[in-house]
């Protein structure tokens, strides 16, 4: 199991810079917006996600601060720092490139086999 | 200072809670708005909390591990925020430095005198009691041997014994200890015109074996070449001397230098500043029974009685002291069953540092005191750094009240004045090491000659030492306005003039001066004391005119003359010396003072046996004609030795006081006769012709040992060769030292080289005490007392500074220039006594303390204590004068004007 969190570990954080990228947002959003957003595809446990926003501050790539949620309840709300800024930028890059060299991997067919 | 409660505050607020609270909270907002989705899904509501949880994942876990990652990151960035906080701090400083530079620069200064005294005494009494010599790495397993003897009422401690002891203790030691036995002796390097005096250390080769130390070239000498009778002329080089005379040159391994009139075979070169077990510097180590062969009698291997020689045990692993007692006890009494009899003998196994063994000197008493003094100097110095920071923390209380009420905590400001109060003090500690080596270098010139030359008295362990201080000191000195400022009231002090207030503040300053007057006075006293016992050491009188008198002694044994040859050498040699221009008269003699005394068999005519004399003696010379006249010494009755002495003539004696008074107490000594020789019994009649005054024999201290001298020219010969030459000059004797040296050392071509001193150099070892205590104590005095005198001026100026107003409304009241100046003066005054009580108080009580280290002086000594008291209260006086002035000059307008 903890494999599999540490493979997700890096596309999570990629998903939470860029769900900042918009604006200043609670956890219990992000969550929702990431689940939303994928079309209910990409399962997220919970505590992940709050792992990784506290990961990603101790990094510096976010900020949080409390504040009051839109039903008046006390909530901290995260947003990106110029450095997750950047980490979003390269993340990014990284991940289309990845998934690039993946689709043409599984896309052509070798010589041997055809 | 950070108060508990205010760290209680702050660990809180980063703390452990904190951010458990913070992620629970977080938390449990997830899962609400989570609930409250489901529910509005349709989910029952006591499903839907479960539901929203188990979505989640482990609730419990997750609080843990995000805590965790938060209090990681809230650790760095306290340490992150404490660096800038500092780093803030530090430039606030620096400002206000800068804004106030005569400020800054008194403190610094004020502490770079009070951290420069210490560090030099520390320098000094780490060199003489705290560090083993360099090289000697496990001292504590070194033991010097020292014998407490007590016999007839009188206890001395023998820490010199014979090579019977060396090899007795070697033999039934061995198994539990290595035995080194070493003596130092001057020694001559070079021949003739170009001869000069080096130190030696003659030692067994089991001292290199003992201290585990590597040579720095070639190779120490071993047991073989130390072996009776005469061992190997081989030597070791100082690394000091290698450098110094032979230019660092590693080819001398294996060649010959010219020692002791000798060749002798460098084998070796020692390592860096190594130089045995002592304090002193040596130039070149020896064989012990080499050198021995050669400078002592033959019978020096066998004979019990001559104390000679130092002697260190290096215990075994796993053995104690305990252990090798009863051995030493055992080995002592067996070899002078005689002494052992009559005597109470306990061993005693000492510290191998020169400074703790049992003969630590008064030098080293003496700079123990010292060190005490210059920690009552910083303590002084610190007192005056706090005030003055106190007196400008009272200045700028309105600043501090608006920065409070802008929200600056009480706990950043106090740090601050401790960061810019540590700041002063180091950079005070930079310039105070200025301050050490400029002390040690004059200290160790004027007043410790003999340490080892090549090992400076300020190195790292003196730079650590400083650095400690600068922050003691300056957190020392920053509690002072800590204290006061944490008392600020905001509203009163906001409201408030500028000049008001400060109670507290005045409190603390009142304590602080008296303790600096009482100190400042103590360190006087102090002064006084060892400056009078200075004076009288000085001015004692001897018995000889030391101060028109040069001594001069060549080691010929050493060079291989024989009695015949030394005593005819110096038959010549005082011929050519007399001849001299600038010489009044020479002389010689068997023993000079202070620098030997024999005695040999007596009898007296129409006495059975000797009295017993209290110092001793009676003592035995044997001089040549004019010997009194050229030391100054004055026939009270009869005549002194005469050139018309000669064999031809019958034979003469001269006794002193003392002598003549035990012997013949209430008639005169004259026409009596001396049988003196080693068979007295057979020796002719020596008549006495002439009774001298008492000089003394060894000490500056009183003493009266009696004493008959003979003639030189009569008897022409004496069983010893060795003399010394005693020359009276008509101007300052220095200045004639080089001549005679050289007309000494070009008398023949394979002589030794020629010590030649004034005579009252050889006091100089025990006037040291005296001469150490006066120069630092006078020193430490004076800075002592200038410090107290910028406290007291500055507060008394910031005071009546303060009092503007007052004085002021008093003036255009009416009063006179007069009484401000005398209200002013007397204020100011009031510290001071209350200083000098205690001081006075301290002294009576500690007095007695002090008593064994001076000379001559009752440390209740009334006058002496009038004048330093008068002294301070000068100084004080003045330093309150010049305020007072100011405050008399006041122009009430101008006055009530201020705010």
């Amino acid at each position: 199991v903890s494999s599999d969190l540490e493979l997700m570990q890096g596309t999570l954080d990629v998903l939470v810079l860029r769900t900042l990228s918009w604006g200043s947002q609670h956890g219990y959003a992000v969550a929702r917006w990431i689940k939303e957003s994928s079309g209910e595809t990409l399962i997220v446990e919970d505590r992940a996600l709050y792992v990784a926003l506290h990961r990603l501050e101790a990094r510096g790539a976010v900020e949080s601060e409390w504040g009051v949620s839109e039903n008046n309840r006390k909530a901290k709300y995260y947003r990106l720092t110029p450095k997750g800024r950047a980490a979003l930028r390269s993340e990014t890059a990284r991940w289309e490139r990845y998934a690039t060299a993946v689709a043409r991997v599984l896309r052509t067919t070798p010589e041997w086999a055809s | 200072m950070i108060s508990p409660r205010s760290w209680k505050r702050l660990v809180q607020r980063t703390g452990r809670h904190a951010i458990d609270d913070a992620v629970a909270a977080e938390l449990e907002f997830h899962l609400r708005e989570r609930t409250e989705a489901l529910i509005r899904e349709g989910l029952a509501s006591h499903v839907a909390r479960t539901q929203a949880e188990r979505e989640f994942g482990d609730v419990a876990a997750a609080r843990r591990e995000i805590a965790a990652l938060d209090r990681r990151r809230a650790s760095r960035h306290g340490l992150r925020a404490l660096w800038d906080a500092g780093l803030v701090d530090f430039h606030l400083a620096l400002r206000g430095m800068a804004r106030e530079p005569w400020f800054a620069l008194t403190i610094v200064l004020t502490l770079a005198l009070g951290i420069g005294a210490n560090a030099t005494m520390f320098g000094i009494v780490d060199r003489l009691m705290l560090r083993p010599p360099p090289h000697v790495h496990d001292d504590d397993r070194l033991r010097r041997v020292a014998f407490r003897v007590v016999e007839g009422g009188q206890e001395w401690v023998n820490i010199s014994h014979s090579y019977p002891d060396y090899t007795a203790l070697r033999a039934d030691t061995g198994a539990v200890a290595d035995v080194v036995a070493m003596t130092s002796r001057s020694i001559a390097y070079g021949r003739g015109e170009r001869a000069r005096r080096v130190k030696s250390l003659a030692t067994t080769a089991s001292l290199f074996r003992t201290v585990h130390v590597r040579p720095a070239l070639g190779r120490f000498f071993g047991d073989d070449e130390d072996a009776l009778p005469s061992g190997q002329p081989v030597t070791v080089l100082s690394h000091y001397f290698w450098n110094r005379e032979l230019g660092g040159d590693s080819s001398v391994i294996g060649q010959s230098i010219d020692l002791l009139g000798r060749k002798i075979t460098v084998i070796g070169v020692a390592p860096r500043g190594f130089r045995g077990l002592g304090s002193e510097g040596v130039d070149v180590f020896l064989p012990l029974s080499y050198l021995a062969s050669i400078v002592q009698h033959d019978i020096w291997a066998t004979e019990r009685d001559w104390y000679w020689l130092d002697i260190v045990v290096a215990r075994r692993r796993g053995v104690s002291d305990a252990a090798l007692l009863p051995r030493l006890e055992r080995i002592y009494r067996s070899n002078h069953a005689d002494e052992g009899d009559r005597a109470s003998i306990t061993p005693i196994l000492a510290s191998v540092i020169p400074g703790r063994g049992p003969e630590s000197s008064a030098s080293d008493r003496v700079s123990v005191w010292l060190m005490g003094v210059a920690m009552m100097v910083l303590l002084i110095a610190v007192a005056n750094v706090s005030n003055l920071l106190l007196t400008r923390a009272s200045r700028r209380r309105r600043e501090t009240s608006v920065r409070l009420a802008l929200g600056v905590s009480s706990r950043r400001l106090a740090a601050q004045l401790i960061g810019e109060s540590v700041l002063l003090a180091s950079l005070g500690a930079v310039a105070a090491l200025f301050v050490a080596v400029l002390g040690g270098t004059v200290i160790r010139a004027l007043l410790l000659p003999d340490l080892a030359p090549d090992e400076p008295l300020i190195d790292r362990r003196v730079f650590a030492f400083a650095a400690l201080l600068a922050v003691v000191c300056g957190v020392a000195a920053a509690s002072a306005p800590v204290l006061f400022s944490r008392h600020i009231d905001l509203t009163q002090h906001l409201k408030l003039g500028e000049r008001e207030g400060g109670g507290r503040r005045s409190r603390l300053q009142l304590g602080i001066l008296i303790a600096q007057s009482a100190m400042a006075l103590l360190l006087v006293i102090g002064a006084t004391l060892f400056v009078r016992s200075l004076r009288n050491a000085l001015g004692t009188d001897v018995g000889y005119e030391t101060r028109q008198v040069l001594v001069a002694t060549m080691d010929l044994a050493s060079v291989g003359y024989d009695t015949v040859a030394e005593s005819r050498f110096w038959d010549e040699a005082r011929g050519r010396v007399a001849a001299l221009p600038g010489v009044q008269s020479a002389s010689l003699t068997v023993s000079a003072p202070f620098m030997s005394a024999r005695a040999i068999g007596l009898r007296v005519e129409g006495l059975d046996t000797l009295p017993q004399l209290t110092d001793g003696g009676p003592y035995h010379n044997s001089v040549s004609s004019s010997f009194f006249e050229t030391l100054g010494m004055r026939v009270i009755a009869g005549r002194g030795f005469r050139q018309s002495d000669d064999r031809d003539t019958p034979l003469v004696a001269v006794v002193n006081e003392t002598l003549a008074r035990a012997l013949w107490p209430g008639a005169s000594a004259l026409g009596k006769c001396l049988y003196a020789g080693p068979e007295p019994e057979r020796a002719p009649c020596s008549l006495i012709v002439g009774v001298v005054r008492d000089g003394r024999r060894f000490s500056l201290r009183r003493e009266s040992s009696a004493q008959y001298y003979l003639s030189l020219d009569q008897h022409g010969w004496h069983p010893l060769g060795e003399r010394t030459l005693m020359v009276r000059t008509r101007g300052a004797p220095a200045r004639l030292a080089a001549s005679v040296t050289g007309a000494l050392q070009t008398l023949r071509s394979d002589l030794p080289y020629a010590e030649v001193r004034v005579m009252q150099s050889l006091l100089d070892r025990q006037i040291r005490p005296w001469r150490l205590g006066a120069t630092l104590f006078a020193a430490f005095g004076g800075i002592a007392l200038l410090l107290a005198a910028v406290g007291l001026f500055s507060v008394v100026s910031y005071q009546t500074a303060e009092r503007t107003r007052e004085v002021g409304v008093r003036l255009a009241l009416g009063a006179r220039t007069g009484q401000i100046l005398s209200s002013v003066l007397l204020r100011g005054l009031a510290s001071a006594g209350a200083g000098i009580v205690i001081a006075l108080a301290t002294t009576v009580a500690l007095g007695r303390q002090l008593e064994p280290l001076l000379y001559d002086v009752s440390p209740h000594d009334v006058g002496l204590l009038a004048i330093a008291t008068l002294t301070l209260l000068a100084v004080a006086s003045v330093a309150c004068l010049l305020p007072a002035i100011r405050a008399a000059r006041v122009d009430p307008i101008t006055a009530l004007r201020t705010d």
